[in-house]
């Protein structure tokens, strides 16, 4: 069993097969047995950590991922897919999208970390430039001119592929 | 996306960014995750976004964001000889700003329908790539595509002078005919390549093995030839070359090989190389040869990763008995299945299962692929019952431990075996 406690003071205590996929936890544990201190995760809060671990719980039965090179182009595309559980998953609010992201970094889950990113990515589809702006409030420091110049280049994008 | 399309979307692409050039950083607010984070988000609209629609909706969101998206729109370039060839430079040559996103670049083959006839002239090709690969200086992926047609070679003579081109870490060819000689003068003018791809290669007519050269590639490690013709040429002019420290990974796949090849070309290399995977047989369409044989493995010494794909159980006990690496940690067998006879010839290998998990001690994982046709039915109930049952007998034989089955696609099954 590994235990761990989170930025809250929050402990929790998993088995290795879940823990270890964090890789930041396997790298603390260093791949051996029981750990008898508590591994400390300042990083992420109870909230999120609770997610983290209804993840790994969820896929502790999965094949590993296979290695790919560094600088692949559009590696992302062969990860692993998103089934139904995972969608349903990570249907939270932005902010805790958001706060699933950074732990999935900080804990070293690349498969969380992804679908956490894939989530982000869904959410801007079909959106205008305004529409994003206001969903993440983003500042865009564009001129009024180069406001205009955005709008043309959008509309010839779509019609480019209308 | 069409390459035409691909163009088409410079031009669009061209306009929108028209004053938006990074002459200076205005203040740009990220949403609570670092750019970093948001780069990987951009991957996955790029994946998704084969028109390019949403890109272009982020591109216009923020400064930060539109640095972000003309990467991802322009970071891969695919341009055929021809009137696009020619569009893509003069809009280079408009905007050369844009050149610096391009960090994989796809030359095709003519559209054999377009206006420029096959073969192109060879100062055309020549004339063309040389360009391009000056005019972008963050290039790492080079891939050359279908670029002869009837016999007759496209790739000029010319590319013995190409230049060099230090920024390129990624080769690849798919579809071409080159003699030996000039894919090595060609190889050459990527001296700093991690990663050679070969599909679909034939060999020109003429003696190959008399003059060999030795290639300076010092830092390749991993190379994937694929359906290659001669690979009797091929292999041994590969082992030859200068990266007997850094060759880690091979993946190779041949129409067919003569004995002693493989063995030859792990003689070279097998010292370093961690990753084999070997397609051992032809196994297109019957998935059946009755000549084949097995390839030695003991040259392989550091191998960790095998992967053998074949059709003939036989094959791979004959490998299996040959492995002498120690630090072996995952075996993978990729079968195609035509039939419920071969999951019957799946039980002639796990007596030799059993002794390998005896002998290689290293020995982590293996897992079975099995590949059947998409909409094939020759089995009276579900196929999945099946590998589990027969798969349970190789735990009571053995124990390994079957750790998990994954439907992964309709004609794909996976298993997932563990020692214990």
């Amino acid at each position: 069993m590994v235990t761990v406690v989170v930025s809250d003071g929050v402990t929790f205590t998993m088995e290795q097969d879940v823990a270890f996929q964090c890789g930041l936890i396997a790298d603390f544990a260093g791949g051996g047995g029981d750990q008898e201190e508590p591994i400390p995760i300042q990083a992420v809060n109870s909230t999120v950590m609770r997610k983290v671990i209804e993840y790994c719980e969820h896929h502790r039965n999965d094949p590993p991922q296979p290695e790919v090179p560094e600088g692949t182009p559009l590696e992302r595309k062969d990860r692993r897919g998103r089934d139904a559980w995972d969608k349903q998953f990570i249907q939270v609010e932005q902010e805790l999208l958001f706060e699933i992201i950074l732990a999935a970094n900080y804990l070293n889950i690349k498969p969380l970390l992804d679908l956490g990113c894939s989530q982000v990515a869904e959410m801007m589809k079909g959106k205008t430039p305004a529409e994003i702006q206001q969903m993440f409030n983003i500042v865009n420091g564009f001129t009024a001119d180069e406001e205009a110049q955005n709008g043309e280049g959008e509309e010839k994008a779509r019609n480019l592929n209308s | 996306m069409t390459t035409d399309l691909v163009v088409d979307a410079f031009e669009a692409l061209v306009q929108s960014f028209a004053e938006l050039q990074i002459t200076e950083q205005a203040p740009v607010t990220l949403p609570r995750l670092p750019p970093e984070l948001w780069e990987i988000v951009f991957e996955f609209i790029a994946v998704s976004d084969e028109d390019q629609v949403d890109l272009h909706a982020c591109s216009a969101v923020s400064r930060s964001w539109n640095d972000f998206a003309r990467r991802h729109i322009f970071r891969l370039v695919l341009v055929r000889f021809g009137q696009s060839a020619r569009t893509l430079r003069d809009l280079i040559d408009t905007k050369p700003q844009i050149a610096s996103a391009v960090e994989e670049l796809a030359i095709c083959a003519p559209d054999p329908e377009g206006e420029t006839p096959l073969p192109v002239s060879g100062p055309e090709v020549h004339n063309t790539v040389k360009l391009f690969l000056n005019t972008f200086p963050r290039l790492k992926t080079m891939m050359m595509m279908g670029m002869y047609d009837q016999g007759q070679f496209a790739c000029p003579e010319l590319f013995r002078d190409l230049g060099t081109f230090t920024t390129v870490e990624r080769f690849e060819i798919l579809g071409c005919k080159f003699s030996v000689s000039l894919l090595h003068a060609y190889i050459c003018s990527f001296p700093n390549i991690h990663s050679l791809s070969v599909n679909t290669l034939a060999a020109c007519e003429e003696d190959l093995l008399k003059h060999p050269p030795s290639l300076p590639v010092p830092k390749l490690k991993r190379i994937r030839l694929r359906t290659v013709e001669a690979p009797e040429e091929l292999l041994p002019w590969i082992a030859s070359w200068d990266t007997k420290h850094l060759l880690q990974s091979a993946n190779l796949d041949a129409y067919d090989w003569e004995e002693g090849i493989v063995e030859d070309f792990l003689k070279g290399v097998g010292d370093t190389l961690v990753d084999l995977d070997l397609k051992l047989v032809n196994t297109g369409v019957s998935g059946l040869r009755s000549d084949c044989t097995y390839v030695h493995l003991s040259y392989a010494t550091s191998i960790q990763s095998l992967t053998l794909r074949t059709a003939l159980c036989s094959s791979i006990t004959g490998a299996l008995n040959t492995i002498s690496s120690s630090h072996l940690k995952s075996l993978r067998f990729t079968f195609p299945a035509y039939s419920v006879e071969h999951y019957k010839r799946y039980e002639v290998l796990f007596d030799e299962l059993v002794e390998l998990k005896e002998r290689i001690k290293s020995l982590k994982e293996i897992r079975f692929i099995i590949k059947r046709p998409r909409g094939t039915t020759f089995l009276d109930e579900p196929e999945e019952q099946i590998i589990r049952r027969l798969f349970e007998k190789l735990e009571k034989k053995s124990g390994y431990t079957i750790k998990t089955v994954h439907t992964l696609e309709v004609e794909r099954w996976w298993l997932s075996m563990q020692t214990l």
